[in-house]
C-alpha cells in the first residue's frame, strides 16, 4: 500500500520536508551568525494551495544520462526568502540569534505535532484493518 | 527530508569548528598577553584575529560556515619602562604586546554564545530524528 496516495498523508510528508528543508536553512543562519555581511533566510511559508495541490501536476524535466543535470529549482523544491530590513550589525550581518533559536524551536514543535498527527492516522487506518492500534 | 536534517546537523558541526578555531585563537592571544621580544629592536607577540566566511558545501548543497583566514591584529603596542627586561631598547622601554584582555575576554564569550547556538542546532535535529524513529513504533 502506498500511503503518499493518500492525500492527507502526501500533505503530511510534504510538510515534515518542508520543516527539513527549514532546519537546514535555520543551521545556516546560526551557523553564519558571526560572519560578515551574511543575510539570515528562511523557507518561504507554505500555503494550502501548496498542500492541496500535490506534485503530480508538475512536469519534471526527464534525465536519459547520470550526466545530466537536473534543474536547481526542481519541482517541490521549496522558496528560500531573504530576510527584508531588521536589525544588521556593524559588520553587516542580519542574523539575530535569539531570533534563529525561537524559529529553531518553532521548528521542532512543528515536527512533534506533524509526527503525532502521521501516527494518529496510521493508527485510523490500522483501526480498520481490524489490528489493535497500539496507542 | 531526513537529508535536510542531515544537513543541518553538518551546518552546526562546521559552525561548531569555526568557534572552537576562535576559541583556540583568544586563548593564543591571551596566553600571550605578556611576550615581548627577546632583543632589542624586535616585535612583541602581535594580536591575531580569526575572520569568518560563508562557504558553499557544493556536496551538501548548503551554505556552511569556515575559517576565512587569522590575521594580525592591527594596534599600537605599548612602551612600559623596563630596564631590566633582555628586549628593552636604549631607554630602558620594552615594547609590550596589543592584547586588551577586555577585548579578549568579550571575544571569548561572543564564541562561547555562539558554539552554544550550534550544539541548539545538533539538539533539535537530533531530536526530530528521534521523532522520526518513533513512527516505526507505530
Amino acid at each position: 500500500m502506498d500511503l503518499s496516495k493518500i492525500p492527507l498523508f502526501e500533505a503530511i510528508t510534504k510538510h515534515m520536508s518542508w520543516i527539513g528543508e527549514r532546519q537546514s536553512v535555520l543551521a545556516q543562519n546560526i551557523a553564519n551568525a558571526d560572519t560578515p555581511g551574511y543575510t539570515a533566510a528562511d523557507v518561504k511559508k507554505l500555503s494550502f494551495a501548496d498542500l492541496v495541490g500535490g506534485t503530480g501536476q508538475h512536469l519534471q524535466m526527464t534525465t536519459t544520462s547520470p550526466a545530466h543535470v537536473q534543474p536547481v529549482n526542481a519541482a517541490g523544491a521549496f522558496k528560500l526568502e531573504p530576510q527584508q530590513g531588521g536589525e544588521r550589525a556593524p559588520n553587516g550581518n542580519s542574523v539575530q540569534l535569539e531570533e534563529q533559536m525561537m524559529k529553531l524551536s518553532d521548528n521542532v514543535n512543528d515536527y512533534a505535532l506533524t509526527t503525532s498527527l502521521y501516527r494518529q492516522q496510521l493508527g485510523l487506518l490500522k483501526m480498520v484493518l481490524g489490528k489493535s492500534s497500539g496507542g | 527530508m531526513g537529508m535536510d536534517i542531515d544537513k543541518s546537523m553538518q551546518v552546526a558541526f562546521a559552525g561548531l569548528n569555526a568557534q572552537g578555531t576562535r576559541l583556540r585563537v583568544v586563548a593564543e592571544n591571551l596566553a600571550n598577553a605578556e611576550s615581548t621580544a627577546q632583543s632589542p629592536g624586535g616585535e612583541p607577540y602581535r594580536r591575531k584575529i580569526v575572520t569568518f566566511q560563508s562557504m558553499l558545501d557544493k556536496q551538501l548543497g548548503v551554505t556552511t560556515v569556515k575559517v576565512a583566514k587569522v590575521m594580525p591584529g592591527v594596534g599600537e603596542f605599548e612602551r612600559r619602562f623596563d630596564p631590566a627586561n633582555p628586549g628593552a631598547d636604549a631607554e630602558g622601554y620594552v615594547l609590550m604586546p596589543n592584547v586588551n584582555p577586555l577585548l579578549e575576554l568579550m571575544d571569548m564569550h561572543e564564541a562561547q554564545r555562539s558554539y552554544q547556538a550550534n550544539l541548539n542546532t545538533i539538539d533539535a535535529a537530533k531530536s526530530m530524528i528521534s521523532r522520526t524513529i518513533d513512527l516505526l513504533r507505530g
